[in-house]
């Protein structure tokens, strides 16, 4: 895959309509650092979801004319392509969700019967909310336990670990490929393969990795993956689970009704239908998993590894600029990926965002959603995340606005 | 108080009272209180308020972990509330988030809370501008 430079990054750029017609926030040139929390869209991404709305709209499952038909035929091609796109050895593994977030609680809420009073649960402090809330409530309903195994000094999460908390009353493992505030990257294959060694259920959040490295399930030897969209340059409303065909059987449908029954009977009984169907039930997002696919194309067109080589540079770029400004601090120097997260002494992680957005600078600042991880001050941090459009201009500016400093009430009076 | 302060006023005011806020430690036990804090930011206070017998605000204080904006707005509401009664501080509190959203206010009532007047510079901070003041009237309803 040809590495990203700074012309090709000048042509993605005149791609997403955001960076046109934006040219600035707050009177400064705009600078959009926020890409883990959510990413720009693409024309192509857009244009794919409108699509639907303006030439082929239908709903799946139950027209007998021909735009139902093409309907299905562009929602199943839409899996098919989602499949392709991480490894997956079957679209029936696919199933679209609204997000990560639902992902997860599928399958959470899908092991209800399956997990046991006393089974244990093992995920760790550097998760997403979205990673440890459905865990919790799972263990409170069933009367299981979430056990948080040991992050190392760079906040990941090691086999080593996992093996200290491993017990005979294990169930699932459940933690990020890259987590959210900390960048920091969990080897995930390894992780799995212990996993499965101990026999018990593993689960990705790849929210924050699919659009930065190549993504390939039978690789990674995951029971489970998670992500979502609208962080790949997708659609906001929708996401994917995929579970291998054996783990996703192990899943009641946590929500029941049109599309997901074969049949059902005044008796009360009712049949399911096969995978991946019997988890989408209701009319889908049919509109966002188009442009989910156009969002896949996009970043298998680029190459997610190119994009999370590029993101690293302009990493790097920035902090080798801001390390050592008076007050400065980064708190993941070395994570290898496209998220800065830093603090500035004696400035409330808020504060700090609001002075960089008058700078034009969007960041993110305080706990994001990661309200157990140690490292992380009660002041929060602020963390700025690169993306395919992020330009060396991007990650300049961000570090003179830090270097700069400045009085954080300018953003009110300046 | 002069109701037209200049700009390096308004910014004195709100880092004094950021530097050393006024009635910050941790509400008694009968008091009543509120806990306010935010899925997305690090705001995480408690606010508590005392009433003497007419209902009025006796006592007022606060504890916990916020933005400078919240601090010093929540330093400043804390000070403006005591001796009011609800409808005077609702009304109060009226004339504030006129001022925090750019309509017309009456700045009388406000005191130093008029340092917050361009909060809507950066509205995404509106919320730390007024945490306090939602936390203690949250306190008064719950007094009625």
């Amino acid at each position: 895959m040809k590495p990203l430079d700074d012309e090709r990054i000048a042509r993605i750029r005149t791609e997403f309509p955001m960076l046109r017609k934006n040219p600035l926030m707050q009177g400064k040139r705009f600078c959009y650092l926020d890409t883990a929390a959510t990413a720009l869209k693409p024309d192509c991404v857009i244009a794919a979801q409108d699509s639907y709305y303006q030439t082929w709209t239908a709903n799946t499952h139950r027209g007998d004319y021909d735009l139902g038909h093409e309907a299905d035929v562009r929602y199943q091609r839409a899996r098919q392509t989602v499949a392709d796109f991480i490894g997956a050895a079957s679209a029936d593994e696919i199933s679209f969700t609204s997000g990560c977030t639902e992902a997860i609680n599928r399958v959470a809420q899908g092991l209800f019967s399956w997990i046991q009073p006393g089974d244990e649960i093992i995920t760790d402090r550097a998760e997403h909310a979205s990673n440890i809330l459905p865990w919790f409530r799972l263990a409170r309903l069933r009367g299981a336990k979430v056990v948080f195994a040991d992050l190392d000094e760079r906040g990941s999460l090691t086999p080593e670990a996992v093996r200290r908390v491993l017990t005979p009353k294990t169930k699932i493992l459940a933690f990020a490929r890259i987590t959210n505030v900390l960048g920091s990257v969990n080897d995930a294959r390894a992780l799995c393969a212990l996993a499965r060694e101990a026999g018990i259920l593993s689960l990705v959040d790849a929210a924050q990795s699919v659009a930065c490295e190549t993504t390939r399930v039978e690789e990674i030897g995951c029971d489970f993956l998670c992500f979502s969209g609208h962080k790949m340059y997708g659609p906001t409303g929708i996401g994917v689970l995929y579970g291998r065909r054996q783990a996703l059987e192990l899943l009641d449908p946590p929500t029941v009704g049109g599309g997901m029954n074969a049949r059902f009977y005044p008796s009360g009984d009712y049949t399911l239908e096969d995978l991946p169907l019997r988890f989408e039930a209701g009319t889908q997002n049919i509109a966002g998993a188009a442009g989910l696919a156009q969002a896949c194309r996009f970043v298998e067109e680029i190459g997610a590894d190119a994009i999370g080589a590029w993101e690293r540079q302009l990493k790097q770029l920035a902090r080798a600029r801001i390390e050592g400004a008076p007050g400065v601090r980064v708190l993941n120097p070395d994570s290898p990926t496209g998220i800065l997260t830093f603090i500035v002494d004696g400035v409330p992680a808020q504060d700090e965002g609001t002075l960089l957005n008058s700078k034009g600078i969007c960041v993110r600042s305080g706990l994001h959603c990661a309200k157990i991880l140690p490292l992380v001050p009660k002041t929060g941090t602020v963390r700025a995340s690169f993306g395919v459009y992020s330009d060396r201009h991007d990650a300049e500016q961000l570090a003179e606005a830090i270097v700069k400093g400045g009085d954080i009430l300018d953003a009110y009076f300046a | 108080m002069p109701i037209s302060l200049d700009q390096q006023m308004m910014r004195e005011i709100i880092m004094d009272h950021y530097e050393s806020p006024e009635n910050r430690r941790q509400p008694e036990r009968d008091m009543l209180s509120a806990h306010m804090d935010s899925a997305s930011c690090i705001d995480d206070i408690t606010v508590g308020v005392r009433l003497d017998e007419q209902g009025r605000v006796a006592d007022c204080c606060w504890e916990g972990t916020c933005c400078v904006i919240s601090t010093a707005a929540t330093s400043i509401a804390t000070e403006l509330v005591k001796g009011k009664s609800l409808d005077q501080i609702e009304a109060l509190y009226g004339d504030y988030c006129a001022m925090l959203q750019g309509r017309e206010y009456d700045p009388a009532p406000l005191g130093e809370a008029v340092a917050f007047a361009n909060t809507g510079r950066q509205p995404s901070r509106i919320g730390c501008a007024t945490i306090g003041f939602r936390g203690i009237l949250s306190c008064l309803k719950k007094g009625e």
